[in-house]
């Protein structure tokens, strides 16, 4: 990827434009205000609202194309095309539930939906949301454990000092969080809480600040188009 | 080389240590054992805090977990929302996360409490939409969220009245899952307005979180399930009450036996590979 | 007329004194052509692709569960925009999987613009494009089978991850030769460490880039935000001096 040195077309002079403008507009307003005249924090939140208006028919889009992806698998009768079966009922059932009985059901008030179908949708919406999404979802995010496991097991190994501190500091945490090993020993609650407060915190503080520069480089040179 | 085996089967095929993992976890959880949790500096902060705020006073519950963090997240939501009902406090339930107001809910319909009457002490005002409500709720919450998740119009309820803008709050507590919301309601709430804000994460989240409660600008921080289980230990011993309440201490002993697994199977790993290095240093 | 608002304005001094520095040694390092220290792995993107193209295996790239507004996610764009040139270039296949709608329009706006640019733009197919989830661990479960169906041989994860990272990572690294990780998310640093052969660490993420242009000068620019670094650090040290012995002044210029 070379540096871009072409002179630009009208069309990219534009967009340029709106990004450095938009950019700009957006650092400016964290820091300066005009009191009296315009409320610029108010403009800035609106300006967002629009995008994220915008942006947010790009949904409608991801649904079209997993509807297509997972059609042509079925029509395909592709390895898996059972699954996609599945995935499209999944789909289109919790979106018509959660469109009548959820909370943030479209006509709550039975304006237009009769009244017998809300009531008859909401235990069904309970059932898959609090039965099915939030158990499901709950044993996905379970099998870290395991990897966790399978992880730590291969990975920790004191093959050079600095992987051998990473083990001793790690082994004093994961000990630390065992309530049981409190009981054996006290101190290692201690030891654990001041890994995190110090080496830990330092850490986390240096990756942070060399981050925040990276975004903000990388950002001005975005609004800049600065070639690389 | 016995060790050279397994530690090779455990290394080639990690099945065998996704099995060793899961008994340890299902025995001590099918046997209810149980074992007592010392209470940890970040924890007792934030119990200590809400048990020093004055009567009367606002405290609000930001909901801004998924429904994947569940087990690790909603005890500790529960423990909390036990002791805020257990107080003289009005609380207010908001969420950044579209999934928080139905886990408001479920935490509304599992813990007790007592005389609390909605709109009164409490109430459920549902999702913060954008930056802009979030931004705008500390000057007036019925202009920036009108209607509560029952529908009701938020100005009428006794409570915004009583407390019509977030800037009069004592305390804003999150339960996140990935520390947005918490730097959120830091920049938003506690930069502009001083409002103390405590947070309730995971364990892959809280560590991150530590720079910002040891800089001050959270009040407590609460990790993982064993904060809950460490609040339930609290207010058993300050309320008699409430052990058991969220199902975390009777986590713990499965928790420490899958924290002591992990430890063990580290060592062991080591133990083996020096062995190895040192047999083959031999050999040659 | 304007005014600064309170509490920022020491942000806002440190914000343009930090920006000047960044300039200054970029112009600096520019000319007396100096160089830092490489990125791990970033070299050998190319072997990998021709490998997993000598093998008929395709690569999968994946910019994480962000939104298009995250910095991570458009910093993955442009490694995207690498991967998916080279990948062209030496025939092998691209699978994106996307957990955002609005990014997986630019993913395929990327990949498809690299066969374009190629001449091939019927090779390209919707299909090396994929939505799948915007909720976290359906994501995760949906990226899990695309890695033990399709096998690919080299995987990049490079974005904005959260917890789903292990899981697709230790997925991935059951079928494919080389893994490739990078994310500012220090929750999920350390699991791409132990499960991807090369990582960019943090701000590695924003100079890939400058790296992979393999422009002398581009490199030279990358000097520059060690600036900052350097000025953060003063900072640091100045402050932690002063408020051992007992003076809040930099605490209280720095809360103006």
């Amino acid at each position: 990827m070379s540096s871009d040195k072409k002179k630009m077309t009208r069309g990219e002079l534009g967009l340029q434009v709106i990004i450095f403008g938009l950019g700009f507009f957006y650092a400016i307003v964290y820091y300066v205000a005009v009191p009296g005249i315009v409320d610029l924090q108010a403009v800035s939140d609106q300006l967002l609202a629009y995008i994220t208006a915008v942006l947010t028919a790009a949904f409608a889009i991801g649904v079209i194309n997993l509807t297509r992806v997972h059609y042509f698998n079925i029509k395909r009768k592709r390895a898996t095309w059972r699954y996609s079966i599945i995935l499209l009922v999944s789909l289109f059932s919790m979106l018509v539930f959660s469109v009548i009985a959820s909370p943030f059901a479209l006509d709550p008030n039975a304006a237009v939906i009769p009244a017998g179908v809300i009531q008859f949708s909401t235990p069904i919406w309970d059932f898959l949301y609090y039965k099915v999404l939030v158990n499901i979802n709950s044993s996905i995010f379970s099998l870290l454990a395991f990897f966790i496991a399978s992880a730590a097991y291969r990975a920790f190994r004191a093959r050079s000092l600095e992987s051998t501190i990473l083990l001793v500091a790690g082994l004093l945490v994961v000990l630390g969080q065992a309530p049981i090993a409190d009981l054996i020993w006290p101190g290692f609650s201690i030891i654990r809480d001041w890994i995190m407060a110090f080496p830990n915190t330092a850490g986390q503080r240096g990756i942070l600040i060399g981050a925040a520069l990276g975004i903000v480089v990388f950002s001005v040179r975005r609004m800049i188009r600065y070639p690389w | 080389m016995r060790n050279g085996v397994l530690a090779t089967s455990l290394k080639s095929d990690p099945r065998l240590v996704y099995v060793i993992l899961l008994l340890v976890i299902t025995v001590p959880l099918l046997t209810h054992s149980a074992v007592a949790v010392p209470i940890s500096p970040t924890t007792l902060a934030l119990y200590q805090f809400i048990q020093n705020l004055p009567a009367n006073s606002l405290v609000v519950e930001s909901f801004d977990y998924a429904t994947s963090v569940v087990p690790e997240l909603h005890p500790q939501a529960i423990v909390v929302t036990q002791q805020l009902f257990l107080r003289p406090l009005k609380v207010l339930f908001v969420a950044l996360d579209p999934n928080g107001p139905p886990l408001a809910d479920a935490v509304l319909d599992t813990v007790n409490k007592g005389n609390k009457t909605y709109g009164v002490d409490y109430a459920n005002l549902g999702f913060i939409p954008n930056s802009a409500t979030l931004i705008g709720m500390p000057l007036s919450i019925s202009e920036f969220l009108p209607l509560d998740t029952h529908n009701n119009p938020t100005a009428s309820l006794p409570i915004i009245k009583e407390f019509p803008a977030i800037k009069l709050a004592s305390l804003v507590i999150t339960f996140d899952d990935d520390s947005s919301a918490a730097y959120s309601y830091v920049q938003y709430w506690e930069g502009r307005y001083n409002i103390p804000v405590a947070v309730g994460a995971t364990a892959t989240v809280a560590p991150g979180l530590m720079p910002l409660y040891s800089s001050g600008q959270l009040v407590g921080l609460l990790f993982s399930i064993r904060a809950a289980a460490e609040y339930e230990e609290l207010l058993s011993q300050q309320y008699h009450c409430c052990l058991g309440i969220s199902g975390a201490s009777a986590s713990m002993v499965a928790l420490s036996a899958s924290h002591l697994l992990i430890v063990a199977m580290v060592v062991f790993a080591n133990a083996a590979y020096f062995i190895g290095r040192r047999t083959s240093r031999r050999n040659k | 007329m304007f005014e600064l608002i309170a509490g920022r304005i020491s942000q806002a001094v440190l914000l343009i004194i930090v920006l000047a520095a960044i300039y200054e040694v970029t112009r600096i390092a520019v000319k007396k052509k100096l160089k830092t220290r490489g990125i791990p792995g970033l070299e050998r993107i190319n072997e990998w692709i021709k490998e997993a193209a000598k093998r008929g295996r395709p690569v999968f790239f994946t910019p994480g569960t962000g939104v298009i507004t995250t910095p991570d996610t458009l910093a993955s764009m442009t490694l995207l925009g690498y991967v998916a040139k080279h990948c062209v270039e030496y025939g092998a296949q691209i699978i994106v999987a996307n957990s955002d709608p609005q990014v997986q329009q630019l993913t395929e706006d990327i990949v498809k613009g690299a066969y374009t640019k190629a001449g091939k733009e019927k090779e390209f197919t919707p299909d090396m494009v994929r939505y799948v989830s915007t909720r976290q661990f359906a994501y995760a479960a949906g990226v899990m089978g695309i890695l033990r169906r399709e096998k690919p041989a080299v995987n990049f994860f490079v974005g904005d991850f959260q917890a789903e990272a292990l899981q697709v990572a230790e997925a991935g690294r059951a079928e494919a030769l080389y893994q490739f990780g990078g994310t500012t998310n220090t929750d999920q640093l350390s699991f791409f460490a132990t499960t991807c052969d090369q990582t960019l660490i943090g701000e590695e993420l924003y100079t890939a880039q400058g790296y992979l242009s393999a422009d002398p000068e581009a490199i030279s620019k990358l000097v520059g935000p060690d600036a900052g670094k350097i000025l953060a650090i003063l900072l640091i040290l100045v402050g932690a001096v002063l408020v051992t012995f007992g003076n809040s002044l930099l605490i209280y210029l720095l809360g103006l």
